[in-house]
């Protein structure tokens, strides 16, 4: 294996794989990269001692995806940089929060930014899209970091700039920052979204409960413990306190009383995409 | 006594005094019916019905009454003046019929303070004159016709009036009057009939104070049982649409725009075949972002504007945080500047250049920006406005501003702001 950094596209839609690699892999020889072969999933990916990028879909279901499928490249050595036509915003998110480096959409056609995004994610440095830094942006709104965590006025300017859809080099140039200290007020905003991510994070026992009792239309805690093999009352307490996290992360205000704890199991179930079954080979 | 005995005496002392206002508290809780709250949402119409119910009570029980001032005429040939028994009976009948027709038609008699005040001198006259009839000897016993009807209007005092000073003074001159017209009869039975004046009003009081409890009460679980049923209902459809959102999101995830950017990449396809690709994977993507139905008349307008442009195959990247309504000119004149904005970009920036159209509202200050990273122009040799012309006069006639940077080859931005006035004009 040579020194020069490596690149990797997991993608398990064998289409979308040929037309990106297509796409990106002459620009990135010419960058001095060693492009590997696309793989389909996280577990087809080899561990490396060198740097190396991953460009990973977010949804690589049913296998390892999203936030797990960071940590696993994570693990291998990998640095992330995440790709998706329409991941939710949660699923995106989490990923980041697991350690991703960015995350670009696919129909960006733009091939000079897709390549700008990979060398800067190669090099272990944050990429903010407009569309990552408009899902950090709702997501700052809906979830309050406490007092002394939040950013400051400085970096949510930089943050509500990238939403806008301004360039880094002119953001940059606005602010009086060079290179580094947009990249330093990046890593800040990166931070502080997986800092809101861990806030009200649910439990993987959450998560279980969730899904047997949001995707199950007309279950109950008893048949839900009963399938979980545990007892009725751990049931009702998680739903509780998943009702009192989605409550916390969510607005209602629209609502005049707080949604019940089967309408938040069902409505974030369905948010996380826990209850869907398709996947893209057996759509 | 040592200073740890004093210190003892006041703490119970304390908790006596204590003890004794909580006491208070509670008696004048059960006696205040004006401090039962008002339920605002009566959907189930309980405390109409109870109002209802109290008026049709109270007549009731004065009509009963009428007959007790009957009973003197049975002694007609020992009155003194039996006129003015007959003058007594006959003024308390048509007295009743009034307050049974206006309880009755006002199915209310909750501070109406005519019939208790018509009442109470009625039956200060009724005491005056019914008195006269009998001679002094016999005037305490014709008289005890003349309670069961004169209690009656404690009662009513404590159903219309209330708890108040104007009625504890009414029941007080109703005493007097009683006391007065007994004299110079005065036997232990006076103590009796007093002590009645008051514990009708009481009665009143409690019985009012209680009922009217009870009504809001329950018009209180009515208003929220019917605001859980609807709570229910909107959040069912909530439920549904998401259920539809999801299927609609991972049918175009899996099955529509996967595709649609494998094709608008690929370079085999004619340029303006991969635009109207790309075009149709970014209307889907828009109606993604944006099916929120919550969203305001504002939010409503800036997504039709972004279709338009779509439409006419601008790259239109929609980026809304609308959190209220803008007053109407103001939305006017900031669609129109946008709209303009987003026309420049179509015309000027270039093929296929990406467009990001922001707008934010809130905290009272609006701003809206169309950035592209397209060609741009120098702003120099522009004229003023950088072709933003009438719409820059507009958003500056409504109080905003409006500013316009643009660097050859780098691109435009546009840059609407308009803040509202601390009063909300």
């Amino acid at each position: 294996m040579g020194s020069e950094p490596l690149v990797i596209l997991v993608e398990n839609l064998g289409l979308v794989a040929r037309s990106l690699d297509d796409m990106v892999r002459p620009r990135l020889l010419e960058y001095g990269f060693r492009v590997l072969d696309p793989v389909p999933g996280v577990e087809k990916v080899p561990p490396i001692t060198t740097r190396g990028l991953a460009i990973c879909d977010v949804d690589l279901r049913p296998g390892l995806s999203g936030a797990d499928a960071v940590r696993r490249l994570g693990s291998q050595g990998w640095s992330v940089l995440l790709i998706s036509g329409q991941a939710s915003a949660a699923q995106v998110l989490d990923a980041i929060a697991a350690g991703a480096h960015g995350y670009i959409d696919k129909s960006s056609p733009d091939e000079a930014r897709l390549i700008e995004a990979i060398a800067t994610a190669a090099d272990g440095r944050k990429h903010l899209s407009p569309v990552l830094a408009a899902m950090f942006y709702e997501d700052k709104q809906q979830r309050r970091l406490p007092h002394g965590q939040e950013l400051s006025f400085s970096d949510q300017e930089v943050l509500r700039a990238f939403v806008r859809g301004e360039a880094g080099g002119r953001i940059a140039a606005a602010r009086g920052l060079d290179a580094d200290g947009l990249q330093r007020a990046l890593t800040r905003i990166f931070a502080a979204a997986a800092l809101r991510r861990r806030l009200h994070q649910l439990t993987d026992r959450e998560i279980d409960i969730l899904r047997a009792f949001g995707c199950s239309p007309g279950a109950t805690a008893v048949n839900v413990a009963g399938r979980l093999n545990i007892e009725v009352n751990t049931v009702n307490s998680h739903l509780l306190r998943i009702r009192k996290k989605y409550l916390a992360t969510h607005s209602v205000a629209d609502a005049a009383v707080p949604p019940t704890q089967q309408v938040v199991a069902m409505l974030w179930a369905r948010e996380l995409g826990l209850c869907t079954e398709t996947t893209h080979r057996r759509w | 006594m040592t200073a740890g005995d004093v210190s003892t005496a006041c703490r119970e002392k304390n908790v006596t005094g204590r003890a004794r206002r909580e006491l208070w508290i509670r008696i004048i809780e059960a006696l205040d019916w004006s401090r039962v709250p008002v339920i605002e949402n009566d959907i189930s119409g309980a405390v109409v019905r109870n109002e209802e119910r109290l008026a049709r009570m109270a007549a009731f029980i004065r009509a009963l009454m009428v007959p007790f001032l009957a009973i003197p005429l049975f002694v007609w040939h020992q009155l003194e003046y039996p006129v003015l028994a007959v003058i007594a009976f006959a003024a308390s009948a048509i007295e009743a019929s009034w307050f049974v027709h206006r309880a009755w038609t006002r199915r209310s008699i909750r501070d109406d303070t005519t019939i208790a005040w018509v009442d109470t001198g009625f039956c200060v006259a009724l005491m005056v004159i019914g008195s006269r009839a009998a001679t002094s000897e016999l005037r305490n016993e014709v008289m005890t016709e003349v309670v069961p009807y004169s209690l009656v209007a404690s009662l009513v005092l404590g159903f219309a009036v209330g708890l108040r000073r104007k009625a504890i003074v009414a029941v007080f001159t109703m005493w007097v009057a009683w006391f007065l017209t007994l004299l110079p009869d005065l036997t232990q039975k006076v103590g009796s009939d007093l002590l009645g004046f008051i514990l009708w009003y009481m009665v009143g009081l409690y019985v009012s104070c209680l009922l009217r409890i009870l009504a809001a009460q329950t018009a209180q679980a009515t208003a929220e049982r019917h605001a859980a049923e609807q709570l229910v209902a909107e959040q069912t459809r909530r439920l549904e649409l998401a259920h539809h959102r999801e299927r609609v999101r991972m049918g175009l995830h899996d099955g529509v725009l996967s595709i649609l950017d494998v094709l608008a990449k690929d370079r085999r396809l004619p340029a303006d075949a991969r635009r109207s690709v790309r075009r149709g994977a970014l209307k889907a993507r828009t109606m993604l972002l944006t099916s929120d139905p919550r969203k305001t008349r504002f939010e409503a307008r800036l997504i039709e504007l972004t279709d338009t442009f779509v439409d006419l195959h601008l790259i239109v990247h929609p980026r809304f945080y609308v959190h209220a309504e803008p007053p109407a000119a103001v939305a006017d004149v900031v669609i129109g500047a946008a709209g303009e904005a987003l026309g420049n970009a179509r015309k000027h920036a270039g093929d296929g250049v990406d467009v990001y159209f922001f707008a934010e509202f809130d905290d009272g200050r609006l701003e809206v920006s169309v950035i592209d990273h397209g060609n741009g122009f120098d702003s120099a040799a522009a004229p003023r406005g950088g072709g933003l012309t009438r719409s820059f006069e507009a958003v500056r006639r409504i109080g905003g501003s409006c500013t316009i940077t643009s660097i050859p080859g780098e691109g435009t931005r546009v840059l609407i702001t308009w803040t509202e006035a601390p009063d909300g004009e």
